[in-house]
């Protein structure tokens, strides 16, 4: 069922069993575990099926600290969220990312790899991959020319990808909205969430819209599930009962805000060409792998984990920045510089086929950021339209961060001199070993986590184990914005096999 | 570049100026394969070459001259070894395994590699 908000008499009240706030990636996931349910639940969409330029603009903001994109373009803000323009990646995270590390401050996750793998599996459903499986070995045996580096297997190991094509506008709307029990509201921005008097318990939240109208919905259940800057800020600005916010009582929503660091780091020349598919993009094959660092080699070194992607060099050094390019408050105009870029980069890219640059390549850096208490999201003086506080982002790194980065390029180098396939050269930024600075185009992934972190008590993070918000009986958090620390692969796959489990959890409690 | 081109203007270069004439009259006459990273001939011109050899020089000048360069090489090795080629190659792959590796301009080398780099720049300028 479908309903449009701004339709809805003033002041209407809303009432249902489970309230999803938001449909994007991680809302519509859960969604779908409701189609067929006897319990009413309320989806809320702050937009509607398309771009809306006064919707998009809720979530405009400022950004202090490292550079970062215009915050109103990092999110998609209508039915779909962000898969509406992703780009599919998809790989679980690793046992090691859910491990407590000495040498990682504040890392650590209440739950296993192993708890989550029953999701991941579903997960793989919802975004209509390929099978649950991320073994080497086994994709190496069906798909012919999947040919690994010679590299010690102690040290280097192959993480596979595979890649949706799941636009959950196109692919879920017409499920939901011919569904009885989920009841799907557009144009439903919730502004306000209020609770009983010592806020125990959720009792509803408010929901406005740039016509003018109000609504207010009633739940047993409520899930934020608007991403994670978004959820913090909510959440922070829910001081209607407290002021300084709901589920912040130890001043930790909105920290730890983590990105993935994905920037050309390196390259690789090859002495002799090395035919293989298993590393650059390919339309005919299911998976991808980017060389890894094993759990023995980072605990040695007491690096990150991060992963290495190859494409041409004669296309990385053509391709500019992406933060430079992504400069855009418009998401789709951002969209356009990005893509017209690649554009531009492939065809100056074509005209090079000889010389020894054409056995070369960029290797481009994906990595986990540290948690950092430091790197946050607060709240500006200046509201929105409906009269909600905008955001800020301090996003802020760590030495950690580049000393991993440098390492891993380290240990890759010297694995290519011992297998003499090649040498690989530092870029600039990581040669000298004590310049802990960034560089002004230092790429991020789009990726926003760690805002309402996991944790098993409330003095470490704003979400237990079961995504339910520390001390409010009714209140979850679906989404990226739990994660403990952030992995090295996109965080999509992850957050919707988290967010089937908080499904899950929930249907047992209504 | 080519690769025979690369060696025989190496050759070249090394047979006309290269080896000071005292150093003839105390040590044998070495293989020009010395003077040069075979392998990194294949993703490096001559000027890259010089380059990196300079910089090498510039971050440890204690090494600055043939004869100590080419002692360093030699380190280890028999004078009248037979295939030059094959030692080094050997000698390159023990520096990456025991950890011998140098950043110069980025590149991640090991350190006879780098040395021989730095070995042809002096028999560059000379």
């Amino acid at each position: 069922m479908h309903i449009d908000a701004r339709k809805l008499e003033d002041d209407s009240i809303i009432e249902g069993d489970v309230c999803i706030i938001g449909a994007g990636t991680a809302g519509i996931s859960i969604a779908l575990e409701w189609i067929d349910s006897k319990k009413k639940v309320i989806l809320l969409e702050g937009g509607g099926f398309e771009y809306d330029k006064d919707v998009q603009s809720l979530y405009s903001g400022e950004t202090t600290g490292q550079k970062y994109y215009p915050l109103q373009s990092t999110r998609l803000h209508y039915f779909g969220g962000t898969t509406g323009h992703w780009a599919g990646m998809c790989s679980p995270y690793d046992p090691i990312d859910f491990q407590e590390r000495d040498w990682v401050p504040h890392s650590g996750w209440p739950i296993s790899r192993e708890a989550l793998d029953p999701f991941y599996s579903r997960a793989h459903r919802t975004l209509e991959l390929g099978p649950y499986n991320y073994d080497f070995e086994s994709w190496k045996a069906k798909i012919p020319g999947l040919i690994p580096f010679p590299v010690d297997e102690n040290v280097v190991w192959n993480k596979l990808w595979q890649f949706s094509e799941a636009r959950f506008n196109s692919l879920y709307a017409e499920t939901i909205i011919n569904s009885k029990s989920v009841h799907l509201y557009t144009y439903a921005n919730v502004v306000d969430i209020l609770g009983n008097e010592n806020l125990t318990k959720i009792h509803e939240v408010v929901a406005k819209n740039h016509s003018g109208k109000t609504c207010k919905i009633r739940a047993k259940q409520f899930i934020l599930a608007c991403g994670a800057i978004q959820n913090a800020r909510l959440l922070l600005a829910s001081r209607t009962q407290t002021s300084q916010g709901l589920g912040n009582d130890n001043d930790l929503v909105g920290r730890y805000f983590m990105e993935h660091l994905e920037h050309a780091s390196a390259e690789l020349w090859l002495f002799k060409p090395f035919p293989t598919k298993l590393y650059t993009w390919s339309s005919d094959t299911e998976v991808r792998a980017e060389l890894a660092i094993t759990e023995k080699s980072q605990r040695e070194n007491q690096i990150l984990n991060g992963t290495v992607s190859l494409f041409p060099l004669t296309l990385g050094r053509s391709l500019k920045s992406e933060m430079d390019l992504w400069n855009n408050e418009d998401p789709r105009k951002s969209a356009e510089n990005f893509w017209n870029d690649i554009a531009d980069a492939r065809a100056a890219a074509e005209k090079i086929t000889e010389g020894s640059i054409s056995r070369a390549f960029t290797l481009h850096t994906r990595i986990e950021q540290a948690p950092n208490p430091n790197s946050r999201v607060t709240l500006l003086s200046e509201k929105d339209e409906l009269g909600v506080p905008k955001t800020k982002l301090n996003w802020e790194l760590t030495a950690l961060d580049k000393r991993s980065i440098r390492r891993i390029y380290q240990l890759l180098g010297r694995q290519m001199g011992l297998s003499n396939l090649g040498r690989v050269r530092l870029n600039e930024f990581l040669r000298d070993e004590d310049d802990t600075a960034w560089p002004d185009d230092l790429n991020a992934g789009w990726h926003h986590m760690g805002t309402t972190r996991m944790s098993d008590t409330p003095k470490k993070g704003v979400v237990d184990p079961n995504c339910q918000v520390h001390g409010i009986s009714n209140l979850y958090v679906a989404g990226s914005g739990c994660y403990t620390t952030s992995g090295a692969p996109n965080p999509t796959l992850t957050l919707v096999a988290l967010s089937l489990r908080l499904s899950d959890y929930i249907k047992e409690k209504v | 570049m080519k690769r025979n081109y690369f060696i025989g203007l190496t050759s070249l270069g090394v047979a006309a100026v290269a080896i000071p004439s005292w150093y003839y009259l105390t040590k044998p006459v070495y293989d020009v394969s010395l003077f040069f990273p075979k392998t990194l001939t294949s993703i490096w011109d001559r000027p890259t070459m010089v380059f990196i050899g300079q910089e090498y020089l510039d971050k440890y000048p204690i090494e600055n001259s043939q004869r100590k360069l080419i002692d360093l090489l030699l380190e280890g090795q028999s004078p009248k070894m037979n295939n030059i080629d094959e030692t080094l190659a050997l000698k390159i792959e023990k520096d990456y395994q025991e950890k011998r590796i140098v950043t110069i301009d980025g590149w991640l080398l090991s350190r006879t590699e780098a040395r021989q780099c730095a070995l042809f720049t002096l028999t560059e300028i000379q």
